[in-house]
């Protein structure tokens, strides 16, 4: 029965019973984990500001012998993230942001860099609003971080050696999730075309900050064409559809909605 | 394992919300343990409450008689109408007492993580009745959650080309609270929805 505390980000919280909620935090030092948070629908006092999507605070958690769900004793909410309800595009991609958070990252394993990516992301997305450009650096880190990152500049297979001593920016290229990312023409043996424009671009954004990603504004297509390409390495990781995802293709369906 | 006919029962309550397994086989060994005439009752509870309630055609409450009786009531105020996500908004306002204007039932709030969008909810219908110049004032009374608060600020931007005023309710320090108890968002908030007096 030990006690713990860190700093966590509230990724998800499902009602439970009558008063309780379950809660996946994504703790600073302990990683992805869910935990039983008793009363928290009634008690605000425990809970303070509440426990809700993507509140940041320190977690008090305590584990239960040969249980895998654990206790939140208490939540304090830091972080006040009053902006991400402020437009559904904001909501959209913070939602976005948790759900691929809590698919990608194994349980207790504790990423810093994850989650101070996904706290300055949230930090960014609540003070400057929703950004598809800033959207897809933040993929691109987190699958980094986690070490799904695709192969962009250079084949994923033979990391350029098929196709030493000539041109890189002659060599066409295929985008296979299943094997990495991007792969050259000799390796090719599956995937589907990719535009060196849109290669070019994910190379670009790979290397931005999350504040530098705000003022960046590719062209539509060649936004579409990134968002398609991470959205196929993040499904093979995932293994199935998000429902944040779902979400906002009904928003564009029924309106024009933030789009990431 | 159980019996058919108990299994079947524990099967079906399971799928109630917040009932576990456990719990489902809890309960159906007290109804096992009650009388006939008990488990006779409930179970007809169960179908009439399906075949009596429906939605109110008006504010999309749930109701025995259509339109509910709120908004038969002449009496009450048509020109307000506050917007809420769950029939439970309803009838804890009303317990409060004051409110004298009308209701419209969501039925849920936008949702990015349970896949709920503006086609899922009594949405359209809001729009419908708001359109037809009886209502002035929509109070968004959903909660000051995230998705809440998406939710009002999503149905505000629709409602004002109609010509409906849109107004939120205020969120803040609870009546009886010391300030200096209050968490950092609440108190944030509070700061941030101050009135003029
Ligand atoms: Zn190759
Ligand atoms: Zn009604």
């Amino acid at each position: 029965m030990a006690s713990l505390s860190t700093p966590a980000i509230v990724l998800r919280a499902v009602n439970y019973g009558e008063a309780d909620r379950i809660v996946t935090l994504l703790g600073r030092d302990t990683g992805r984990l869910s935990a039983l948070a008793r009363g928290a629908r009634k008690s605000q006092k425990r809970f303070a500001g509440g426990l809700g999507l993507c509140a940041v605070g320190v977690a008090s958690l305590r584990e239960r012998a040969g249980a895998e769900l654990l206790t939140l004793e208490g939540f304090d909410a830091t972080g006040g993230h009053s902006a991400l309800g402020a437009d559904i595009g904001r909501m959209a991609h913070a939602a976005y942001a948790a759900e691929l958070c809590s698919k990608l990252c194994a349980p207790r394993q504790v990423e810093v860099a994850v989650y101070d990516w996904l706290a300055e992301f949230l930090a960014y997305l609540d003070l400057e609003g929703a950004s598809a450009e800033r959207l897809r650096v933040f993929e691109l880190g987190l699958l980094g971080g986690l070490g799904f990152g695709p192969a962009i500049a250079a084949c994923a297979v033979c990391a350029g050696a098929s196709h030493a001593g000539r041109d890189a920016s002659a060599v066409a290229f295929r985008w296979d999730a299943d094997r990495g990312g991007a792969v050259c023409a000799g390796c090719a043996r599956g995937g589907r075309p990719i535009t060196a424009a849109a290669r070019a671009a994910l190379l670009h954004l790979a290397g931005l900050s999350l504040g530098a990603a705000f003022r960046e504004a590719l062209a539509p297509d060649v936004n579409r064409d990134c968002r398609e390409a991470l959205a196929e390495i993040i499904n093979h990781h995932v293994g199935g559809p998000l429902k944040s995802v779902e979400f906002i293709a009904k928003l564009s369906a029924a309106s024009s909605g933030g789009r990431p | 394992m159980y019996a058919s006919p108990i299994a079947r029962l524990v099967q079906q309550l399971a799928k109630l919300p917040g009932i576990g397994e456990k719990t489902a086989a809890r309960l159906a060994f007290h109804i096992l343990r009650a009388s006939a005439e008990d488990a006779a009752v409930l179970a007809a509870a169960i179908v009439e409450v399906r075949q009596k309630i429906r939605f109110c055609s008006i504010c999309c409450d749930l109701t025995e008689a259509d339109p509910c009786a709120i908004c038969r009531d002449q009496r009450r105020d048509g020109s307000l109408c506050c917007v809420v996500a769950q029939p439970q908004d309803v009838v804890a306002i009303e317990r409060a007492g004051g409110y004298r204007g009308r209701y419209h039932v969501l039925h849920g709030v936008l949702s990015p993580l349970d896949g709920v969008g503006p086609d899922d909810l009594r949405v359209p219908e809001l729009l419908r009745r708001c359109g037809d110049g009886t209502v002035a004032e929509a109070i968004l009374a959903t909660s000051p959650s995230v998705e809440g608060e998406a939710t009002a600020v999503y149905l505000a931007k629709l409602l004002r080309p109609l010509g409906v005023r849109a107004s939120r309710i205020a969120t803040g320090v609870p009546m009886g609270g010391e300030l200096e108890y209050a968490d950092q968002v609440t108190l944030a908030r509070a700061i941030d929805g101050r009135r003029e007096m």
